[in-house]
């Protein structure tokens, strides 16, 4: 863990990813985590002869994919000041019960609608519940992700649904040009929601509901339908990610997605995003994504024990919610 | 015999502020002493340096003829001086006698030793005349309980000097009348009381003595049978005010705003009142009259409205601030950086977001119409800043209230509603907000302004209403400003018939 430079984390720490001059502050922002990335992928590429290829680097994109997906609805949440504990068990119910419609109907088009669908719900609920029931975030998706982790087992009856057509795979193992579409489909949203956030009223104000949220509302802005905005939005992300995942193993599965909540909130905290909101970076995101997919691909190329990953993902990040405090200053 | 207490010489400065300045202040035993003043004169500042929160710059504190310095509150309790602050400081999920011995529990065994916290909180109660159990839990309390339990927290201490920060702001007047009785007793016993008060009749009925502060000055002491209400608020207020603000007649236009039987859950009480254009209605009135819940609810941001409002003779349906905002009021809050900036946010950020959708082009802020509005309003409120990228909390007090004021001005409000606009500025930087309120009512705007300093309110306003409790005790016309009335209705001395009733419409 040498490798973390906190020196330059804190450096970068200056919470202003919100100017006009926007961007070479996210670029400084995002800085301290990415010489991380760079760092740690050198000691992976002098130790690992395989690690540099081309076709294993593909291969930590494709396996970070999915969270990383997820973890870009989570730092919305985050950003405006809130948390989302319930994408793993919504991820779950939304798989199973795509699958479950996919191969009841045989109709692609009814499965992404149903997948999407019940994620995006999911999302709203705990947004009504979180703005007008003015229950804390933790709280109430801690409760979310119990409910739809349950549904998904009563409805399956705790079986996995699998066997779907091509089509409806195609998003978790399809490939355009070589490139699959694990790889296309997050740079794509990334692209969208850098632009979204950086450039948009939208954006401004999700920054602004962290910061201050009752001067945000003093200033005639309403800020419990953009919170309700958010959470929604976090949920199609979360719908979007389930697709990847179900498509990639072609199979719903009830038990699917455990941690997952845990591991988007890691790569977005470890991104340097602020968990008391108003501060962070979608850059920060997908470097703090891909740290986590590069350690876990390294260690295992180093033939370390999955139980010692574990270990050390945790130890960064541990390191990088220290830097964000003490940037904070 | 040495006076209780003495403090001479006692100065202590802010950045920019000179807080206290050269006070005197002497208590004796067996006292209740009042310390009267407006808002800013150094009433707590004096009471922080005696209760150890704060520390004096210059002076001297003999308490019973031997000098004494007090560096902490700790060091204050050894003195034999107690603090019952006005927010109590009480822990509200804990019970009486846990909060009567919190810091100091009797231990047996490891383990606090309940028998003796509870015996003992009923004996410090008992002394106060009060049956509170010492097993009920403090949140489940009245304040005037609560209080009493506060008070009884200081005295379990040997404590000789009493300091009452405003102990009836929020209690009724049976309430009062028993801590009045208390208040007795204490003194009886030869303990001293500084009681800080606002009003008058309080004061009279259960003060001694009296000492004046005025803008940090020592103004004078007097017995209170040596004096009456006129000659004390009269003392209190002093100066002649009006040159110090360059109020610029302007011509006074139709009605924009009005608002009528205007009631707020518990804090406001079927409240009327307009404002036309190029007027300043100013809101005067004590700290916790409901003046705050008065204009935030116009702005739609205080639940538990009731009443009417109307904009240009059209009734609005105002709900919400977003609403507010929509048809044309803005709102200039208190609290700066809690509520009326984001403080995180550069300059233009801030004047931005008031503005975010009419800046919007095609889903997209438009960076550089931002940039142009921000500047010129960096322009017109002369805020001193190298560019509009500076963020909100690296500028002064009152350069940050000029960005609030850039926001709203930018938007080209009907009504502009500002709540104590020059809290914590210094006094050049306040000049400059009196300048601007006064071009805005210039240009055509309503303005209406709460403010707790007699000096700024009559400075600046055309027209000031009064409230007390909830309620409008007077109603002045500029030509009929008089400081002593206006300090009479605020304490709720003055009836309605003091006024002219030339806003009155309808």
């Amino acid at each position: 863990m040498k490798s973390v430079p906190e020196n330059r984390l804190t450096n970068s720490g200056f919470g202003s990813a919100t100017s006009v001059s926007f961007l070479s502050l996210t670029r400084l922002r995002g800085m301290g985590s990415l010489i991380a990335l760079i760092l740690i992928m050198g000691v992976f590429a002098v130790s690992s002869p395989a690690f540099l290829q081309i076709q294993n680097l593909m291969n930590i994109i494709v396996q970070v994919a999915v969270i990383a997906v997820i973890a870009a609805g989570a730092m919305f949440i985050i950003l405006t000041g809130g948390i989302d504990l319930s994408v793993g068990g919504v991820m779950a119910l939304a798989g199973v019960l795509a699958a479950s419609a996919v191969r009841a109907s045989d109709s692609t088009t009814l499965g992404i609608v149903v997948c999407l669908g019940t994620a995006v719900l999911f999302g709203l609920l705990a947004g009504v519940l979180v703005t007008y029931g003015r229950i804390p975030p933790f709280v109430c998706t801690l409760g979310t992700m119990s409910i739809a982790r349950g549904i998904a087992f009563v409805y399956s009856g705790g079986i996995p649904i699998s066997g779907f057509p091509e089509s409806f795979r195609f998003a978790g193992s399809g490939e355009i040009a070589g490139i699959p579409m694990m790889v296309i489909i997050p740079v794509v949203i990334y692209a969208i929601l850098y632009f979204v956030l950086v450039r948009t009223p939208f954006g401004k104000i999700v920054y602004a509901i962290g910061s201050n949220e009752e001067a945000t509302r003093l200033t005639g802005i309403d800020t419990q339908k953009y919170k309700l905005f958010v959470y929604s939005l976090a949920g199609l992300l979360t719908g979007i990610g389930a697709l990847l995942y179900i498509g990639r193993i072609n199979s719903g599965h009830p038990g699917s997605g455990i941690g997952y909540e845990l591991n988007a909130i890691a790569a977005v905290v470890i991104g340097g995003t602020s968990l008391s909101g108003g501060r962070g970076s979608i850059i920060g995101t997908v470097i703090g994504a891909l740290i986590m997919g590069v350690i876990s691909n390294g260690l295992n190329l180093m033939n370390i024990d999955p139980y010692f990953q574990s270990v050390v993902l945790g130890t960064v990040i541990v390191f990088a919610v220290m830097i964000d405090q003490h940037s904070q200053k | 015999m040495a006076a209780a207490l003495e403090m001479r010489g006692v100065s202590k400065r802010y950045p920019g502020v000179v807080a206290l300045d050269n006070v005197d202040l002497t208590v004796s035993h067996g006292e209740i002493h009042a310390i009267v003043g407006e808002n800013g004169a150094g009433k707590s500042t004096l009471m922080r340096i005696l209760s150890g929160a704060t520390t004096m710059d210059q002076g001297n504190i003999r308490i019973d003829d031997v000098a004494v310095e007090i560096g902490s509150s700790q060091r204050a309790i050894d003195l034999g001086i107690g603090t019952v602050y006005q927010n109590l400081n009480l822990v509200t999920d804990l019970t009486v006698a846990e909060n009567i011995y919190m810091n100091r529990f009797p231990m047996r065994g490891g383990f606090i030793d309940r028998q003796k916290i509870a015996d003992g909180a009923r004996r410090a109660l008992s002394e106060m005349n009060s049956d509170i159990a010492p097993s009920m839990r403090v949140g489940d309390l009245s304040v005037a309980d609560q209080q009493m339990i506060a008070i009884a927290r200081v005295l379990a201490y040997d404590i000789k000097i009493l300091i009452l920060d405003e102990p009836t702001s929020s209690l009724s007047k049976a309430e009062s009348d028993d801590l009045f009785r208390n208040m007795r007793r204490l003194k009886s016993r030869g303990v001293s009381i500084i009681f800080i008060s606002h009003h008058m009749d309080e004061i009279f009925s259960v003060a001694d003595t009296v000492t004046v502060l005025r803008d940090g000055r020592l103004i004078g002491r007097w017995r209170t049978n040596e004096l009456d209400e006129h000659a004390l608020v009269h003392h209190m207020v002093g100066r002649e005010v009006t040159e110090m603000f360059p109020k610029e007649v302007v011509p006074i236009g139709d009605v924009v705003l009005s608002a009528n039987h205007i009631s707020v859950d518990g804090m406001v009480h079927d409240v009327s009142f307009c404002v036309r254009k190029g007027e300043v209605l100013g809101i005067g009135g004590l700290v916790g009259a409901g003046r705050t819940e008065l204009v935030k609810s116009v702005f739609g941001a205080c639940p538990g409205r009731s009443g009417d409002i109307c904009l240009d003779g059209q009734p609005v349906d105002i709900r919400s601030p977003k609403q507010a905002v929509e048809a044309g009021i803005a709102f200039v809050p208190e609290d700066r950086r809690y509520e009326g900036l984001i403080t995180e946010f550069s300059i233009e950020d801030n004047i931005g977001l008031g503005s975010i959708w009419e800046l919007t082009r095609r889903f997209v802020v438009d960076a550089k119409a931002r940039t142009k509005l921000s500047d010129d309003m960096i322009q017109t409120m002369n805020v001193k800043t190298p560019s509009g990228k500076q963020l909100v909390k690296n500028l002064s007090g009152g350069n940050q209230q000029k960005v609030v004021l850039g926001k709203w001005f930018a938007r080209q409000p009907k009504v502009i509603i500002f709540d104590e606009p020059t809290r914590g500025i210094d006094v050049g930087a306040k000049a400059e907000i009196y300048r601007k309120i006064g071009e805005l009512a210039k240009v055509g705007v309503a303005v209406i302004i709460v403010s707790s300093e007699l000096p700024e309110l009559m400075g600046i306003s055309d027209r000031i209403i009064v409230l007390n409790k909830g309620r409008m005790t007077g109603e002045f016309a500029r030509a009929a400003f008089s400081a002593d009335r206006i300090m009479l209705a605020a304490t709720g001395k003055a009836g309605l018939d003091a006024t002219s009733p030339r806003g009155q419409q309808q």
